[in-house]
């Protein structure tokens, strides 16, 4: 199985975080394709996670088509801190898109979202045909 | 181009030798975007999956605004691409004696939290009317 998640965006994500690597604690990285994800493979479903803190539900797109998954938004400055004098950024701001390969039949009828918390999570049912089967040895 | 007020707040907010990244055990240190004012900081801290309830922030001995938060999100172990780890979440920053630690304010939405530290009084800028 091959998950796919931008291959060359990661790489060069992957590179800057090397260079990053020693005056960098933790998660703290400008440089990462944004939102991070998580990936897992269930018995029944793919499930998808990504952290949007300070996002609503409303400003993200979530597509799937041709076997991939789409999430795209924008993140928006806190309107709350529009008057003030931005004295250090580390969090990500502008429009974002990350796609990732579901190397997996899904049934599309079923995909369903939910947000909690700043935590996006995406599952993604699979087809009858995509889960595991039992096959039971009939005795003679 | 940096004006004196930037320069002056980036002074007074600007994390230091003095911050501690990782006081104890599994916490990661979230990213942070700060704001100053005439009037106030404001520290915007991105927090997913931590709930209102589970946010500590206070001022120490040393003059440190310390954030913490209680992850509680739940994520199974196996997972096939991993980007981000889950776990709680530490940060502090060194505040100069202008803040007033006793009015701090703070709010949590999806996961980002807010926290504002306004100046003392006396600090203030005072506008002076001119009387005829």
């Amino acid at each position: 199985m091959m998950w796919d998640v931008d291959v060359w965006s990661e790489m060069d994500r992957l590179r800057k975080e090397m260079n990053n690597l020693f005056s960098d604690f933790g998660r703290s990285s400008g440089t990462r394709t944004y939102p991070l994800i998580n990936v897992y493979d269930g018995k029944d479903a793919i499930i998808v996670t990504a952290e949007l803190p300070g996002i609503t539900k409303e400003k993200v797109h979530i597509t799937y088509a041709n076997g991939a998954l789409t999430l795209a938004g924008r993140l928006e400055p806190q309107t709350s801190t529009k008057n003030l004098t931005m004295v250090r950024q580390e969090r990500a701001t502008g429009d974002f898109e990350k796609t990732v390969r579901i190397p997996t039949k899904i049934d599309q009828e079923k995909i369903n979202a939910s947000f909690s918390l700043g935590i996006l999570t995406v599952t993604l049912p699979k087809s009858e045909e995509a889960k595991p089967k039992t096959i039971s040895i009939e005795a003679k | 181009m940096t004006t004196e007020l930037e320069k002056r707040g980036k002074q007074e907010v600007e994390t230091t030798a003095a911050e501690q990244l990782q006081p104890s055990g599994e916490a990661y240190s979230p990213d942070v975007d700060i704001y100053t004012s005439t009037d106030a900081a404001v520290f915007v801290v991105d927090m997913p999956g931590v709930g209102k309830g589970d946010v500590t922030i206070m001022v120490d001995e040393t003059n440190s605004l310390v954030i913490r938060g209680k992850n509680s999100n739940n994520e199974p172990e196996n997972a096939v691409v991993r980007q981000y780890e889950v776990g709680d979440y530490y940060r502090s920053f060194q505040l100069s004696d202008d803040y007033d630690k006793d009015k701090i304010s703070a709010k949590l939405e999806n996961g980002l939290l807010e926290v504002t530290v306004p100046m003392r009084e006396e600090v203030k800028p005072k506008r002076i009317e001119i009387k005829a």
